[in-house]
């Protein structure tokens, strides 16, 4: 059995007005993630996968399908069964702003999933793993006492890093987790997420769009277009035999990093959007 | 590269921000040069928290009371110096001189308009006369530009049901539809796949390239820094510490940070080593 398991799961956003269209996010998706593992999620801006993200840990409720951690039903949960689950389920934000209490400081926002989950630990010893989780997401300890808005874009998003995983939960979902950050942090921040899942078994749900870092981090690959899951492979296999045309248009268009070998992709080849140029050829 | 010259765009010398916080004051810029010139996209590249978004909101004004910016000169081609300007003044050159899309993008949507509001009351900050309707249009038509595949259900919408990749799309529109001669982008495409990103890049460089504008931009991609920059300023704690063309940066790179970072580009096929 894996850790989690979701289990054609549809979700409608309804129209806000009348003439409004409703959005279909997840047409249908099934997943699983196991104990020690890292499913990447990759695919097109607003393909749904910080929905996927939302509905793996029940912030949002589904209009059909089924969400397991553990083979027990989340949307089977009453409130208090499943604040107790919580403490084995966390989020990185992909807005790590949006995600902070403006008004609270560092160290209290990194040690709120202690407090909840873990108060017997004592106010001594959850400052002691707050001030260590910071240093291990590269932070200075000082920082624990400035509030969000001093700090930049890459030190929120990593002290959301440090929030998600100061409880060693079970699973996690990680969405776009290091897109604000250099490329030596970066590798820094996944060896630290990649040591912790050996440690404790953590699972991953690690939706991303830089290519290289989910060649470098995950297991699997799960792809999404238009709300649907179109292939899931093992990562190697994936970048090796790419089978559905939007996966392959996505790794066409890998820029280098080197400018003495200029990119050949010409968006979409002739196409408007990658939308025409995925539908005007057929699935290799 | 059609239109790029020797004529400058944006002259910035030694531009320095500090910060008065509880805990003393902070210099988080130290003293930054920046030089763009018409028809030419400069990179910023850097460590997370080494002042590239602070440089530039120092230039754009837009940082709390706290704090203060100076600088020797802060000129903006067929404008004047920047920090010369009267900060109430400032939101005339920002949107019609100066386009800004600010690293990040749910913080530059009002949560309580409508979409379509919010190019409306840019379009009518800066034109005299724009009717609803054609401001509509002009917006359909800035969506459609950057791949926003049902550009008038996002206008009918607001920004948080928006996705990541869809709120910075709506902000490079905005940033993008009074056509100001200079564009400067805080880490614009973070949220976009190859595929998009490669889309909007094109769009822009487009834009700069063909009509003489200029742009700067921020990114940790060295992808987007190879392929659709011309010139590179690396950054490191508060100052520039190496420029030049991306070809002289990216392939000799000089110091000792630019060094590290460009050897940490994750070969093709390499899995993470973390053995450490
Ligand atoms: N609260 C909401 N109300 C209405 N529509 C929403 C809401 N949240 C998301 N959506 C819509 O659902 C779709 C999927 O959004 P989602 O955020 O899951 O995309 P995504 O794959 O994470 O995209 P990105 O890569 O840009 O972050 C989009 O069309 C979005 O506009
Ligand atoms: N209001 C403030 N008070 C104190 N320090 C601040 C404040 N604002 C920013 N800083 C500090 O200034 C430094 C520069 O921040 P800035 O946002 O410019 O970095 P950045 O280069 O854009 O980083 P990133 O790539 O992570 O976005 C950081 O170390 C940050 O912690
Ligand atoms: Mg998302
Ligand atoms: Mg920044």
């Amino acid at each position: 059995m894996s850790l989690v398991e979701i289990e054609d799961v549809h979700k409608v956003f309804p129209a806000r007005q009348r003439g409004g269209e409703p959005v279909h996010a997840l047409k249908g998706v099934s997943l699983h993630v196991n104990e020690g593992e890292t499913l990447a999620v990759i695919g097109e801006s607003g393909s749904g996968k910080s929905t996927l993200g939302r509905v793996a840990l029940r912030l949002i409720d589904v209009d059909s399908g089924a969400v397991r951690i553990d083979g027990k039903d989340l949307g089977a949960m009453d409130a208090n069964t499943l604040r107790r689950q919580r403490a084995d389920m966390q989020l990185v934000f992909q807005e790590p702003f949006e995600s902070l209490n403006p008004r609270m400081a560092i160290g209290a926002i990194v040690a709120e999933p202690l407090q909840i989950h873990q108060p017997q630990l004592g106010t001594t010893e959850i400052r002691r793993q707050v001030l260590s989780t910071l240093e291990h997401v590269g932070l200075p300890q000082s920082f624990a006492d400035r509030l969000p808005g001093e700090l930049s874009g890459g030190q929120q998003q990593r002290v959301g890093i440090a929030r998600a995983i100061i409880s060693r939960p079970r699973f996690v979902v990680l969405d776009e987790p290091t897109s604000s950050l250099d490329l030596s942090i970066r590798a820094q921040i996944l060896a630290l997420l990649a040591e912790l899942q050996r440690e404790y078994s953590m699972a991953y749900l690690f939706v991303s769009h830089d290519m290289h870092t989910v060649e470098w981090v995950s297991d699997r690959i799960a792809v999404m277009y238009l709300g649907e899951i179109v292939e899931t492979k093992p990562t190697r296999e994936l970048f090796d035999a790419p089978e559905h045309p939007y996966t392959q248009t996505l790794l066409s268009a890998r820029l280098s990093p080197d400018p003495r070998e200029p990119h050949a992709y010409k968006a979409f080849a002739g196409h408007k959007t990658v939308r025409d140029a995925v539908e005007n050829q057929e699935p290799a | 590269m059609n239109a790029q010259s020797e004529e400058l765009a944006l002259e910035v010398r030694n531009l320095a921000v500090s910060i008065k916080t509880p805990h003393g004051v902070v210099h988080p810029v130290k003293g930054v040069d920046l030089t763009v010139h018409k028809g030419e996209i400069v990179g910023i590249v850097g460590e997370s928290g080494c002042g590239k978004s602070t440089t530039i909101k120092g230039l754009l004004r837009l940082l709390p009371a706290n704090s203060t910016v100076t600088a020797d000169k802060a000129q903006l081609a067929g404008y004047g110096d920047l920090l010369a300007t009267p900060v109430r003044r400032m939101r005339e050159v920002r949107g019609a001189k100066i386009g800004f899309v600010a690293q990040n993008p749910f913080g530059s949507l009002n949560p309580i308009y409508k979409i379509e509001r919010q190019f409306y009351e840019l379009q009518k900050a800066h034109k005299t006369k724009v009717s609803r309707k054609e401001s509509r249009e002009i917006a359909l038509r800035m969506l459609d530009g950057v791949g926003i595949v049902n550009p008038a259900r996002v206008l009918d919408g607001y920004a948080h049901q928006l996705s990541g990749g869809m709120a910075q799309r709506v902000v490079i529109a905005l940033a993008t539809t009074l056509s100001p001669q200079l564009l400067i982008a805080d880490e614009p495409t973070t949220g976009l796949d190859a595929t998009v990103q490669a889309q909007i890049l094109d769009l822009i460089s487009g834009f700069v390239h063909q009509e003489g504008r200029s742009m700067v931009l921020v990114t940790h991609d060295l992808g987007v820094i190879a392929q659709y920059c011309q010139r590179v300023v690396v950054m490191y704690d508060g100052q520039v510490v190496e420029h030049g063309s991306v070809m002289d940066v990216m392939v000799e790179p000089q110091h000792p940070y630019t060094q590290r970072l460009i050897a940490s580009v994750p070969k093709p096929g390499e899995k993470l080593d973390v053995s450490r």
